[in-house]
C-alpha cells in the first residue's frame, strides 16, 4: 500500500532549524519529575531542551532506596533468611531470579549441596520469572510509545502466572521460597499440569504480542534506530543483559558461565546487529520462547526426591566471602556475601544491579533525540528502580 | 427538493402541517422553529458525547480484554453523568502564572467552534419537519472546514495562558499539526466538491446517491480526509500534543473541572462531528446501501434516513475510537512528515485525477489511474531496495559461539 | 500496512473473547492452599488453650520487627509448657507477610491465615492483639512441614478458559 514508501522517511529525524540557520535559541529545562506515567518508577530525568531536540540529560535516582543491603545485615536470628525478603523487593519483577542468586551465594559460603528436584524447580520457576519480567516490559513499552493494550494483554498473563507463584510460594509476588539448600517446601502436586498449561497459553500469548505491535509500521518507526549503543561503548560502561545482545555480542551468563543446571539445557540466545531499541524488544521476545523451551525440557526431566539439602537449622555459614553471578531478566545480577562466621546474619551483602549499571547508556541513547524519543529510550533500557536504588 | 435557491436562512420545503408562528422570522430572520432545532441539536450533541465516551471506555475495555465502567448504572452506562458532576463539582483551579483573561477563553473557544459546524451536517432527507439540515449553506464544504480551524487559536490559548511549560510545549505541537493537516483536509474535499459539482453537503449527499458512494469513487480522498480529521481531533496516533506518558495532558494540564471538561467534550463532539462529516460525505449520507436509490427502494431511506445516517456515523465513531487502542503514536516529526510527505501528495494525486475525469471523460481517467499506479510501483520497489533487511530477523547463536567472561577480560 | 491492520485484527479477536477481569469484591478471588494472609495463632482443641510458649524467636526473625510478646509462667498445667503468651501483638501494618515467623516457631503455634481484606481507616487498629490473632486463626489448619493432601486443591485455575 502506498503508506508504504513514507516509512523510511520516518526513520530520518529532520536537522534542527536552528543549527542550519544559525539562530538564537532559549534552552528548556524540562523536569520529568519522580512521578510521572513513563517513568518505571521513581526515577527523575532533567532533561535540556533546544525545541523538541534534548541537548542534556541528568538523571537523579535514589528515590526508591529502602537499605536493601543495610537491612540484609540486621542480625539477632535468621539474618539469611531475613536479607531474603528485602531482596525480593529490590528487583520486584524478577524476585525469583534474585532469589537464586542469593541462595547461591549462601550455598557456596556455607558449602551446602542441592538435590536435583530442588535445581530443577529453581530452573523453571526462574524460567517463569523471566517471561514474567518481560511480559511486563512488554506492556510498559508498548505504553511508552503510545498504544496502551499491549499493557493489558501483558498483564492477562502474568496474572495466571502470579497464580502459580501463589500457590507454590504463597505470595503472589514475593514468594520467597527458595532457601540455601533448596526450597522452602515441595511444590504442590499439580504442579507439572499447571506450568504446562501456563506455557501453552504464553505461546499464544507471545504470538497475540506480536501481532499486536511488533510488525506495526508505527512501533517501527518509532524504535528503529533509536538509542543506538555500540558494543565497545557499552562493555566500557559494563552494561549486559538485551542492551549488550542487541549490540551483537551473545553474552548470557547463563551460558558464559553456567550456574546451577543450566547447561543441561538446550536453548539459543538471542543476539542483534544494531543496538537500538527495536532489536532490544525483538531479543526479549525471543527470550521469553527459549524460556519456554527450557522450562518444557525441565519439566520432561524433572526427578523426584528431596527438595531441602543439607542446610543446618540455625545457618552460620563460616567466614568467608561468595559472590555469585547470574542472569536476571535486566542483565548481570550479582550477590556479594561476606559472612563473619559469628553472627546469625551476613557481615555485608552487595547487589550488583544490573539496571543500575546500564541506566548509565542513557545519557549516550537520549542525546540528540526528541523528548518523545527519550521516553522510549528509557523504557527500552527496562529499569526497574527497586533494583537501581536498593 | 434540492436546495438550489438556499441564499434565503430560512427552512426548505416547510411541511404544510406546521403553523405559521413556529416559522415565521423573528430574532435576525430566526424563527421558533429554528430556536426550537438548535436547543434540540446543542442537546442531542452533549447527549451523544456522553454516550460515545460510555462507547470508547467500554471498547476500549473489551479490546483490552477488560471490561469497562461497570458499576454505574447497567452496564456502566450512566458513568458519564457521574464523571460529568465529578467534573462540574471540582474545584476551578486556576494557577497563578496563567493569564487572568485568556485562561478562562479558552475552552469555549475550542467548543463553539465545533458546535457551529453541526450546523451545516444533513442528517437526513426531507421527512416530517423538513430537510433534517439546520442550515443547507450553498458554501457548506468551506463553512465546515473555516469554521473549525478556530480550535488551533484556542488550543494555542490555552497552552500559552497556562503558564506551563509542558502547555507551551503541547500548544507548539498543536498547531503545527492542525495547520499541516488542514490542507490535506481541503484537497480531499476539492475532489468531492468536483464529483458532486456543488459545496453544499446536501447536494452531495443527493448527487452520491446518483453516482455510488464517494468511498468507491474516491478512494484516496476518503483515506486522506479520514486522516486528517483523526489529525485534527489529536486523536491517536496522532495524539502527540496531549501524550499522556510524556507530557501528561500537553496545553490541557493546568484545567481542571468543568474548564477541562470543555476541552473534553469538544474532543468527543469533533469525533461525532467528523465522523458525520465522513458520512455524509463520503458514505452516501442516509442512503441505505449503495446503489438504493437506483433500485427504487429511495423510500426506505427517506422514512429512515435519520437512522442509517446515525448507523453510519456510528461505526466510524467506533473506528476512530478503536484505533486509539491499536495504535502507538506518531512522534512529532513524523506526525508532520505524514501530512506533508504522504497525505498532501495524495491528496494531489485524487484531486488531478478526479479533474481529469471530470473534464476530460473516463478514457484519460483510465489512463491517468495507470500511470499513477505506475508511479506507486517504482516507488514501492525504491523503497523495498533502501530498506534494511532483516526488520524482525534476528541472529540466533549456537552454544558454542558464546564468550565466556575470561575471553572478555571480565574478573570472574 | 500489514502490521496496522495485523494489530486491528488481533484486537478484534481480543473483542469477541471473554475479558479476564475478575468482579472483586463481588467475586472473590480464588485462593491457593498455600496463600499467606495475616499471621495468626493456633488453639490447641484438645486442652483448650493457645499453642504459643512465648519463646520470642518468631519476634526475633521478623524481619520487619512486628511481632512483640511477653509470656507468663504456666500455671494450669494441661501440657508440660514452661510459659505461656500474655500479650501477643503484630503490627499488620509493618508486616510484609513473609511467613518466616511460622518457618522458624519450633512449636508449630502460629500459622498463616487466608485473612487479606484487613483495610482500615485507622493504621493504630493494624496492631492485632492475641484474641484478635486467635479469632482469625479459627479454622486454620497447620501447613508447614505437613505432606500436601491428595486430590485437588482449592483455587486452582479452570482450564476451560484456556484456549
Amino acid at each position: 500500500m502506498a503508506i508504504a514508501p513514507s516509512i523510511d522517511m520516518l526513520l530520518e529525524p529532520a536537522p534542527s532549524v536552528a543549527e542550519e540557520r544559525n539562530l538564537e535559541t532559549v534552552e528548556m529545562t524540562i523536569n520529568m519529575g519522580p512521578q510521572h506515567p513513563s517513568t518505571h518508577g521513581v526515577f527523575r530525568m532533567v532533561l535540556t531542551l533546544e525545541g523538541e531536540r534534548v541537548k542534556n540529560v541528568q538523571s537523579h535516582i535514589g528515590y526508591l532506596h529502602r537499605g536493601a543491603e543495610k537491612l540484609g545485615e540486621s542480625g539477632d536470628l535468621e539474618g539469611y533468611r531475613k536479607a531474603m525478603i528485602t531482596l525480593d523487593r529490590t528487583d520486584y519483577l524478577s524476585s525469583l531470579l534474585n532469589e537464586h542468586a542469593y541462595v547461591m551465594a549462601v550455598e557456596k559460603l556455607a558449602g551446602i549441596s542441592v538435590p536435583e528436584r530442588a535445581e530443577y524447580i529453581r530452573v523453571i520457576l526462574g524460567e517463569i520469572t523471566r517471561i514474567n519480567s518481560h511480559c511486563m516490559f512488554y506492556g510498559a513499552f508498548g505504553a511508552d510509545s503510545g498504544a496502551t493494550t499491549p499493557f493489558m494483554y501483558a498483564f492477562a498473563l502474568r496474572e495466571e502466572i502470579q497464580q502459580l507463584f501463589e500457590a507454590v510460594g504463597g505470595a503472589r509476588m514475593f514468594p520467597n521460597y527458595y532457601r540455601a539448600g533448596g526450597l522452602r517446601e515441595d511444590v504442590p502436586h499439580d504442579f507439572v499440569r499447571r506450568v504446562q498449561t501456563i506455557i501453552d497459553r504464553a505461546l499464544y500469548a507471545f504470538d497475540d504480542f506480536d501481532n499486536l505491535i511488533t510488525t506495526n509500521e508505527i512501533f517501527l518507526s518509532r524504535t528503529r534506530g533509536l538509542g543506538i549503543i555500540d558494543q565497545t561503548r557499552a562493555l566500557d560502561l559494563g552494561v549486559s543483559g538485551p542492551l549488550l545482545r542487541a549490540t551483537g555480542l551473545p553474552y548470557d551468563v547463563r551460558r558464559s558461565e553456567p550456574y546451577s543446571i543450566y547447561d543441561r539445557f538446550a536453548f539459543d540466545v538471542p543476539v542483534g546487529t544494531t543496538g537500538d531499541c527495536y532489536e532490544r524488544y525483538l531479543i526479549r521476545q525471543e527470550e521469553m520462547r527459549q524460556s519456554v523451551r527450557i522450562i518444557d525440557q525441565a519439566l520432561k526431566d524433572l526427578p523426584g526426591g528431596p527438595t531441602m539439602g543439607n542446610a543446618p537449622k540455625a545457618l552460620r555459614p563460616p567466614k568467608g566471602e561468595a559472590y555469585v553471578r547470574i542472569e536476571n531478566s535486566r542483565g548481570d545480577f550479582g550477590v556479594y556475601l561476606v559472612s563473619d562466621g559469628k553472627s546469625s546474619a551476613p557481615y555485608r551483602v552487595k547487589y550488583r544491579s544490573p539496571c543500575f549499571v546500564n541506566l548509565q547508556s542513557l545519557n549516550d541513547m537520549v542525546i540528540g533525540t526528541y523528548i518523545a524519543d527519550a521516553v522510549v529510550a528509557l523504557g527500552s533500557i527496562d529499569i526497574v528502580l527497586g533494583e537501581v536504588d536498593r | 427538493m434540492t436546495n438550489n435557491a438556499a441564499s434565503e436562512l430560512t427552512l426548505q420545503a416547510v411541511p404544510s402541517w406546521m403553523p405559521a408562528f413556529l416559522v415565521a422570522p423573528m430574532i435576525g430572520g430566526l424563527s421558533l422553529a429554528d430556536l426550537i432545532a438548535l436547543v434540540v441539536l446543542l442537546l442531542f450533541v452533549l447527549n451523544f458525547v456522553m454516550i460515545e465516551i460510555w462507547m470508547e471506555r467500554k471498547v476500549a475495555g473489551h479490546v483490552q480484554l477488560r471490561r469497562g465502567p461497570l458499576h454505574v448504572g447497567p452496564h456502566g452506562s450512566l458513568q458519564s453523568p457521574a464523571d460529568v458532576l465529578k467534573l462540574l463539582t471540582k474545584e476551578d483551579l486556576t494557577p497563578v502564572a496563567a493569564d487572568p483573561i485568556v485562561f478562562p477563553m479558552a475552552p469555549y473557544l475550542v467548543f463553539v467552534p465545533v458546535f457551529l459546524t453541526f450546523l451545516v451536517i444533513p442528517w437526513g432527507p426531507l421527512v416530517l419537519f423538513g430537510n433534517f439540515v439546520i442550515r443547507p449553506f450553498d458554501l457548506g464544504l468551506v463553512y465546515m472546514v473555516a469554521i473549525p480551524a478556530m480550535q488551533g487559536i484556542g488550543l494555542v490559548m490555552a497552552g500559552w495562558s497556562s503558564g506551563n511549560k509542558y502547555s507551551l510545549l503541547g500548544s507548539a505541537r498543536v498547531v503545527a499539526q492542525l495547520i499541516s493537516y488542514e490542507l490535506p483536509m481541503v484537497i480531499a474535499l476539492l475532489g468531492v466538491a468536483m464529483m458532486a459539482e456543488s459545496l453544499n453537503l446536501t447536494t452531495i449527499v443527493e448527487s452520491q446517491m446518483k453516482q455510488g458512494w464517494n468511498v468507491f469513487l474516491q478512494p484516496i480522498g476518503f483515506l486522506v480526509f479520514f486522516l486528517a480529521t483523526m489529525s485534527e481531533m489529536s486523536r491517536a496516533p496522532f495524539d502527540i500534543a496531549v501524550a499522556e506518558s510524556e507530557i501528561v495532558g500537553g496545553p490541557f494540564v493546568e484545567y481542571s473541572g468543568m474548564r477541562w471538561g470543555m476541552f473534553y467534550l469538544a474532543e468527543f463532539a469533533a469525533v461525532c462531528l467528523n465522523s458525520a462529516l465522513s458520512t455524509a460525505l463520503f458514505l452516501g449520507g442516509w442512503e441505505l446501501f449503495p446503489g438504493s436509490h437506483a433500485l427504487g427502494l429511495g423510500w426506505i431511506s427517506d422514512q429512515f434516513g435519520l437512522l442509517f445516517f446515525m448507523g453510519k456515523m456510528i461505526v466510524l465513531v467506533v473506528i476512530i475510537q478503536w484505533a486509539r487502542f491499536v495504535l502507538p503514536r506518531l512522534r512529532i516529526d513524523q506526525l508532520m512528515d505524514f501530512a506533508w510527505k504522504f497525505l498532501l501528495p495524495a491528496g494531489f494525486v485524487n484531486f488531478i485525477l478526479t479533474a481529469i475525469l471530470q473534464v476530460f471523460g473516463f478514457v484519460p481517467f483510465a489512463i491517468g489511474i495507470g500511470l499513477t499506479l505506475a508511479l506507486a510501483a517504482v516507488l514501492l520497489a525504491t523503497y523495498q531496495a533502501r530498506r534494511s533487511p532483516s526488520t524482525v530477523a534476528l541472529i540466533r547463536t549456537s552454544p558454542e559461539a558464546v564468550p565466556t567472561s575470561q575471553g572478555l577480560g571480565l574478573p570472574v | 500496512m500489514r502490521g496496522v491492520l495485523g494489530g486491528f485484527l488481533q484486537t478484534l479477536k481480543s473483542f469477541l473473547t471473554k475479558p479476564v477481569t475478575r468482579l472483586y469484591p463481588y467475586e472473590k478471588p480464588p485462593l491457593e492452599a498455600r496463600f499467606m494472609g495475616a499471621p495468626s495463632l493456633l488453639w490447641d482443641d484438645a486442652v483448650d488453650e493457645v499453642v504459643c510458649v512465648a519463646c520470642n524467636i518468631c519476634a526475633r526473625s521478623c524481619p520487619d520487627d512486628c511481632i512483640t510478646l511477653t509470656g507468663d509462667k504456666y500455671t494450669a498445667g494441661k501440657t508440660n509448657k514452661k510459659n505461656i503468651i500474655k500479650d501477643y501483638f503484630i503490627d499488620l501494618g509493618r508486616c510484609s507477610y513473609c511467613g518466616i515467623c511460622v518457618e522458624v516457631c519450633p512449636f508449630d503455634a502460629n500459622e498463616m491465615s487466608p485473612h487479606f481484606e484487613l483495610s482500615t481507616y485507622d493504621r493504630m487498629t493494624l496492631i492485632y492483639d492475641k484474641d484478635q490473632l486467635i479469632e482469625i486463626g479459627r479454622g486454620v489448619t497447620r501447613r508447614t512441614g505437613k505432606p500436601e493432601p491428595v486430590g485437588p486443591l482449592p483455587g486452582i485455575l479452570d482450564p476451560s478458559t484456556y484456549r
